[in-house]
């Protein structure tokens, strides 16, 4: 359980950073990785009793699920031979969640009255700013790393400047500011990270994140031209084929299926090859640029072993019925995180902890349930 | 008698780190490997429960932590001292591939049962306590959209309309409802002859649908199917169903973010399946038991159906129809409108059950 009188407050300003000194000669760098520790088995043992448990208890011990998972996949990331905490308490998530739930059963009735459900869909919009920031306050100020926590805090204006303005603009520009929108967002984001009481921050500029989508976009159309091409042939060909064959039914139906199944496989491809792409490039481009203090990341991921990953994980979830989906989660998260390092200046002993502060899991839950995307 | 247990200390907020030995002298716990030696008493100590091999965290009542990952001294001493936690239950359920294969027996046993006979248990039950007016709200904006993307207004004359509504009123006429089921014409375009329940409790019927009837006797056949659907609450049912269906999956595969849609989507579609069968056999009886009371014969629902099946192989032999014809259907099922010819695997069987006089 979570002790939010641990540290008193006095400790949080007494000791300021180290870094703008550090700053002016780098002490030598170190490198350490992220070592995914966790297995596929031991996972699934979690994952299916949570699901067990939440069931018989009509949904109540859900709360406790989500903490034991993240505990799980948190307490095996490692960092210089020190696990990360989740130390979220079950009952501030559960209360959470019940509130999330009343208010999107609320907003889902009022769809029958349509100038009440206009007014709470524009008051959820107005409302993402400060769900973004309590989100992150309650996931960070509860991840802990050798006796640190992280934390965050921002100001709702600051907020709605990126996810008010953001998807307008987006929006507004027919997608061309859709890339502003992401550089600002992962701005946001890290520039209100701390841990302890060092400040983290994201260096990259918007300029940076636009040849990604172009590429993005640029290779999704060749991707449907040539898949467009390819399905022609298919089908031109099994009609052909059926054709030719003439009464042989079975054999018309399995032609008939085959292109089907080719197409579908193109699709999935497609969807996972998008989204492989945007986990890489993304990925790459904010943590190689993302300091924390006088340390900096760096993150080597690579398209296409990101593509084969989440290829093979799609395949092995839809074919399992759901049952691999721990298998898949460790499998992405292990990768994600033996490509991810931190480039040490200095030690890392001398990080302080900062004043701790108390927050709810309201906003992290209306969040979860809004479908708030605030993911990095 | 007890093995040293080795772990971190970190002084309170700081992050550096001491490597230390804890012991257990009976209630006092002794910390050794700082400047000076430690003691605590046991129970004064938090211990975090444990889960799988994780490293636990000790917090000390002077605001210092050790990190261990000897989990298995940790729970000794805790049985010894008499302090364990309920979690302990859990971890036991998280520990063996026993308990894991019965959940999962279990699980899929609940979650098979939940969309089976759960979802369209309560869906039934809810979709038949709701007001109907409750059910026409839900519903009004169906046929605005269909309105917008297929339909055009109706080309039949006034004589005509008139004829077919006056069909309508048998089907209507000995219904226990406190609203009467409302008849509108339109003219099909895309979707040719068809008609439709919608979720409002309004039947449409497609201009090409009255033209292809030989006489008012089929017209009172389809049109007594498609006020079955509306009478058994089909669309509203339908619409609860997929929406806890939906739930039930979303909450089990909601590790797998969007990777999970495809997975979700399987269940999903052969369950559909499975139900649009249930009702429109339901409606059938609804239409046999109507053209049985108003002394219809029963071989009018056959020829029609059989006439209306003739039409559908001609219009998907044209590719460019395939498509759009597909897309029709799919959008009708997410407006929540039952369609008389959209997934009637056994249209044979229904003819033939018919096919009586």
């Amino acid at each position: 359980m979570p002790d939010t009188d641990l540290v008193p407050p006095s400790n949080g300003g007494a000791d300021t950073p180290i870094y703008p000194e550090a700053r002016r000669e780098l002490p030598p760098s170190k490198q350490y990785p992220f070592v995914f520790t966790g297995n596929a088995t031991e996972y699934f043992r979690i994952w299916i009793v949570n699901i067990f448990l939440s069931i018989i208890t009509l949904g109540i011990y859900s709360a406790w699920a989500k903490v034991r998972k993240l505990r799980y996949l948190y307490g095996n990331t490692n960092l210089d031979g020190a696990a990360f905490e989740y130390t979220a308490d079950p009952i501030k998530i559960l209360k959470g969640r019940i509130i999330a739930v009343v208010a999107l059963a609320l907003f889902g009735s009022s769809q029958a009255i349509p100038v009440l459900y206009i007014i709470l869909a524009i008051l959820i919009f107005l409302a993402v700013p400060w769900l973004v920031i309590k989100s992150r306050m309650f996931n960070l100020g509860n991840t802990r790393h050798r006796n640190v926590r992280f934390s965050f805090s921002s100001t709702y204006s600051k907020s709605a400047n990126v996810f008010i303005l953001g998807p307008i603009l987006s929006y507004v520009t027919l997608g061309l500011g859709y890339p502003w929108y992401v550089a600002r967002k992962s701005k946001f984001l890290i520039d209100n990270t701390r841990y302890g009481t060092t400040p983290m921050s994201l260096n990259a500029q918007t300029g940076q994140f636009y040849p990604i989508f172009i590429i993005l976009f640029l290779g999704s159309f060749g991707v449907l031209i040539v898949a467009g091409i390819l399905a022609a042939i298919l089908i031109g060909g099994s009609i052909f084929m059926g054709g030719a064959k003439g009464a042989a039914a079975t054999n018309i139906g399995l032609l008939s299926i085959l292109p089907i199944i080719v197409i579908g496989l193109i699709y999935i491809l497609f969807l996972v090859g998008a989204r492989s792409y945007m986990q890489s490039a993304i990925g790459n481009l904010i943590w190689n640029n993302a300091s924390l203090g006088e340390h900096r990341f760096q993150s080597t991921l690579k398209f296409v072993d990101m593509l084969r990953i989440n290829f093979v994980n799609t395949l092995a979830i839809v074919f399992s019925f759901g049952l691999l989906i721990p298998w898949a989660t460790v499998r992405s998260l292990r990768y994600r995180l033996q490509n991810t390092s931190l480039v040490a200046h200095g030690s890392l002993d001398d990080i302080a902890a900062a004043e701790e502060k108390n927050s709810n899991a309201v906003g992290e839950e209306l969040g979860d349930f809004f479908n708030v995307d605030i993911g990095l | 008698m007890n093995h040293p247990v080795n772990a971190w200390h970190y002084a309170k907020g700081s992050s550096r780190r001491q490597t230390v030995q804890l012991s257990l002298d009976g209630p006092t716990l002794l910390l050794d490997g700082l400047d000076a030696p430690l003691t605590f008493a046991f129970n004064d100590v938090r211990i975090s429960d444990r889960l799988s091999n994780t490293p636990r965290s000790l917090e000390f009542p002077d605001g210092s932590r050790c990190e261990t990952v000897d989990n298995d001294t940790l729970d000794k001493w805790l049985a010894e001292r008499g302090a364990q936690s309920g979690y302990r239950l859990i971890h036991k359920l998280e520990s063996r591939m026993g308990y894991a294969v019965i959940a999962l027996l279990f699980t899929v046993g609940a979650v098979w049962a939940g969309i089976t006979i759960g979802a369209p248990t309560l869906a039934k039950l809810a979709a038949e306590k709701l007001p109907t007016s409750v059910e026409a709200t839900l519903g009004k904006q169906t046929l605005a959209t269909l309105d917008k993307v297929y339909f055009s207004p109706s080309k039949l004359d006034e004589a005509k309309q008139k004829e077919v509504s006056a069909t309508f009123d048998r089907v209507n006429s000995s219904l226990q409802r406190d609203k009467k089921i409302e008849l509108v014409f339109r003219h099909g375009d895309k979707i040719g002859a068809n008609a439709l329940a919608l979720p409002s409790g309004t039947v449409v019927v497609t201009d090409e649908l009255v033209d292809l009837a030989k006489n008012q006797e089929e017209l009172f056949a389809v049109l007594s199917h498609e006020a079955g659907h509306i009478a058994h609450h089909h669309p509203l049912r339908g619409w609860l169903q997929d929406s806890m269906v939906a739930l039930i999956v979303a909450t089990i595969a909601s590790d797998a973010s969007s990777l999970s849609v495809l997975a979700a989507g399987l269940p999903t579609a052969l369950l559909n399946a499975k139900h649009s069968r249930e009702f429109e056999t339901e409606a059938d009886d609804f239409a046999y038991n109507k053209m049985v009371e108003q002394k219809i014969p029963l071989r009018n629902f056959a020829n029609i159906l059989s006439r209306l099946q003739e039409g559908v192989p001609d219009k998907k032999d044209a590719k460019d129809e395939t498509k759009p014809s597909k897309k029709t259907d799919n959008n009708q099922k997410d407006s929540g409108a039952m369609d008389f010819l959209s997934s009637h695997p056994a249209t044979t069987e229904r003819i033939k059950r018919f096919q009586v006089d």
